[in-house]
């Protein structure tokens, strides 16, 4: 289990989330959504460990997140993130290796693990360009097919793991978007747990098991996509308004802003 | 690739060692075919190899530092010299030149002791370079280069005190510090400088792996098991032992570092498991060619083969930042 207890998160005098508890378990799709500043990329950044929060707890298996080495903190989450352009000239298959953990897992199993996360994430036309010539949302695929490489494991070393990521459809076409969301739900059916902050609220209705949607930095709802984004509490989180309706032929949640 | 690396190094040894004011037909007496007359070899064991192998290590030193520090500031223009590395080292020497008969210095320690004066200049500077370039993220490839150009005017300062407080002798000797000379090799001064580069450098080449990583970003490589402090420590301080090392023995020796990884990064690629081994083999081998090319181009005299490699390297510095702004 990735778990925050109570977390509070303040940087100077401003606090960025107030209590706010959310669990994340193996297999499961959590998608945090809320407007520009609510604290979204806060409450990721301290699943990742990047940020100590300053009353409550973070954990990951039952240890203090903070505890853990950052190289034991590695083997069990990896994230996805916007990523400043390189400045040298790596290759494609140079970035994507970079997540390879070789003090984890065995190097025999490498070239199975690179040729599936290559596969899965439809890379293999790229592997030779230069990664800085690529466009943003192939980028994002690159930067995606790194993060899965961390997590891969042979079968016999299987303990929980988790991908935390921040946006990961914000540079990608409407395809794009719907095929990455489809690889993440094959990752949580394959048992890792998925922490993902969204902007695009269908996306989030479509993939999300579980809904956190921040206000401000506290939770303003946490649940099924079904109860937490009724048309009131967007209206008023997003202060704008919003419309829900349930497609029929689709049979989800259609939000229209 | 290495091994191309490591049989241009030694050839250029080879030929820097039998070629000078006097030639020395190393290759027919190691086959047997001549014999060395005693002057030979004693020009060869006692002057020319120790200087040779200081070459070869101090162009090593600065070449490694070179890769690791752009990898490291992930800036291609990062250089010991150009950033003001080398300068505080200079100034660590020079002020300990002109110092050292006010210090009680312990017999054992005096060979160490301008080695030391210098990586602690060294340090100050790399540690404030660090300092300055993380304060607020990545700023790009110019600040950093405008905080080196304050930085070696402000050694510049340094030297100058140190230069307007010498006596006649000591001023020779602060000038051959600036210009970068193998000169006065010897293999009492070869000796702490192979230990301090050999270990500095083997501790850089432990880095390449955590190097790459830094490449997708601080907080990227964290996530994916680096710890970023650590591995700045690192880079610093052993670029900076590796720096104040070479200078401590040669003085300043430009562009090396700079010109180097980059031609290096051309012909292999860019991942630092390949650079950094790379860079060393190279950038020594460059140096010797270098230094046989400051004592043979005017017989008898000698050229300082600082001004050679920056004669080389402040054209290709130019390209460099065309190419960098397109």
């Amino acid at each position: 289990m990735c778990v925050l207890e109570h977390v509070a998160v303040r940087a100077g005098d401003k606090e960025l989330l107030h209590d706010v508890s959310l669990t994340v378990a193996p297999g499961e799709i959590v998608v945090v959504l809320g407007p520009n500043g609510a604290g979204k990329s806060t409450l990721l950044k301290t699943f990742a460990g990047d940020l100590i929060p300053t009353r409550g707890r973070a954990l990951i298996m039952g240890e203090d997140i903070s505890r853990l080495s950052i190289a034991a903190q590695a083997a069990h989450r990896a994230v996805v993130q916007q990523s400043p352009p390189m400045v040298f000239d790596f290759t494609v298959a140079e970035v994507i290796q970079m997540g390879w953990l070789e003090d984890v897992v065995p190097s025999e199993c490498f070239e199975d693990a690179y040729q599936s996360v290559v596969a899965e994430t439809d890379t293999g036309s790229l592997l030779d360009r230069v990664f800085n010539t690529l466009s943003g949302g192939e980028r994002q695929r690159v930067l995606y097919a790194c993060a899965l490489l961390q997590i891969w494991r042979p079968r016999a070393l299987r303990q929980p793991r988790w991908l935390l990521l921040d946006e990961p459809t914000a540079n990608l076409d409407v395809r794009c978007a719907l095929e990455l969301m489809a690889s993440i739900r094959r990752q949580a059916a394959a048992g890792i747990g998925i922490l993902v902050v969204l902007h695009d609220l269908n996306l989030a209705a479509r993939f999300a098991d579980r809904v956190m949607l921040l206000n401000l930095g506290r939770s303003a709802g946490l649940g099924a996509p079904r109860q937490v984004m009724t048309a009131s509490v967007l209206s008023e989180v997003y202060q704008t308004e919003v419309r829900v309706d349930h497609h029929p032929e689709l049979d989800r949640l259609v939000v229209l802003t | 690739m290495l091994w191309i690396y490591l049989g241009l190094l030694l050839t250029a040894l080879t030929v820097a060692a039998a070629s000078g004011a006097l030639p020395i037909p190393i290759i027919s007496s190691l086959l047997g075919q001549s014999s060395l007359t005693e002057l030979q070899s004693t020009v060869l064991l006692q002057i020319r190899l120790p200087r040779v192998v200081i070459a070869a290590v101090v162009g090593a030193a600065l070449a490694v530092t070179g890769a690791a520090l752009q990898g490291l500031f992930r800036n291609p223009l990062a250089e010991p010299q150009l950033i003001g590395v080398s300068g505080g080292a200079a100034l660590g020497a020079v002020g300990m030149i002109v110092l050292t008969d006010k210090f009680n210095i312990p017999a054992i320690l005096a060979p160490y002791s301008l080695p030391l004066a210098a990586f602690a200049g060294a340090a100050a500077v790399t540690s404030l370079l660090y300092w300055f370039a993380s304060r607020r993220g990545n700023q790009g490839p110019a600040v950093l280069l405008l905080v080196g150009i304050a930085i070696n005017a402000l050694t510049a300062v340094g030297i100058g005190v140190f230069t307007y407080l010498s006596d006649d002798g000591q001023l020779r000797t602060l000038t051959f510090w600036t210009l970068g000379s193998f000169g006065s090799s010897s293999w009492e001064k070869a000796l702490p400088v192979v230990i301090i580069i050999g270990v500095s450098t083997a501790l850089l080449l432990t880095a390449a792996r955590r190097l790459d990583l830094l490449q997708l970003g601080e907080s990227q490589a964290r996530y994916a098991g680096v710890d970023v402090l650590r591995l700045k420590r690192l880079v610093v301080f052993s670029g900076a032992a590796a720096v104040g090392a070479g200078v401590a023995v040669a003085g300043i020796i430009g562009f090396v570092g700079l010109v180097v990884p980059h031609l290096v990064r051309l012909i292999g690629g860019v991942k630092h498991g390949y650079l950094l081994p790379g860079s060393a083999l190279f950038g020594a081998t460059l140096t010797v060619i270098a230094d046989l090319g400051a004592r043979t181009l005017v017989i008898p005299a000698e050229l300082p083969v600082g001004l050679i490699t920056s004669a080389i390297g402040a054209p290709f510095f130019l390209w460099l930042i065309l190419r960098v702004r397109r």
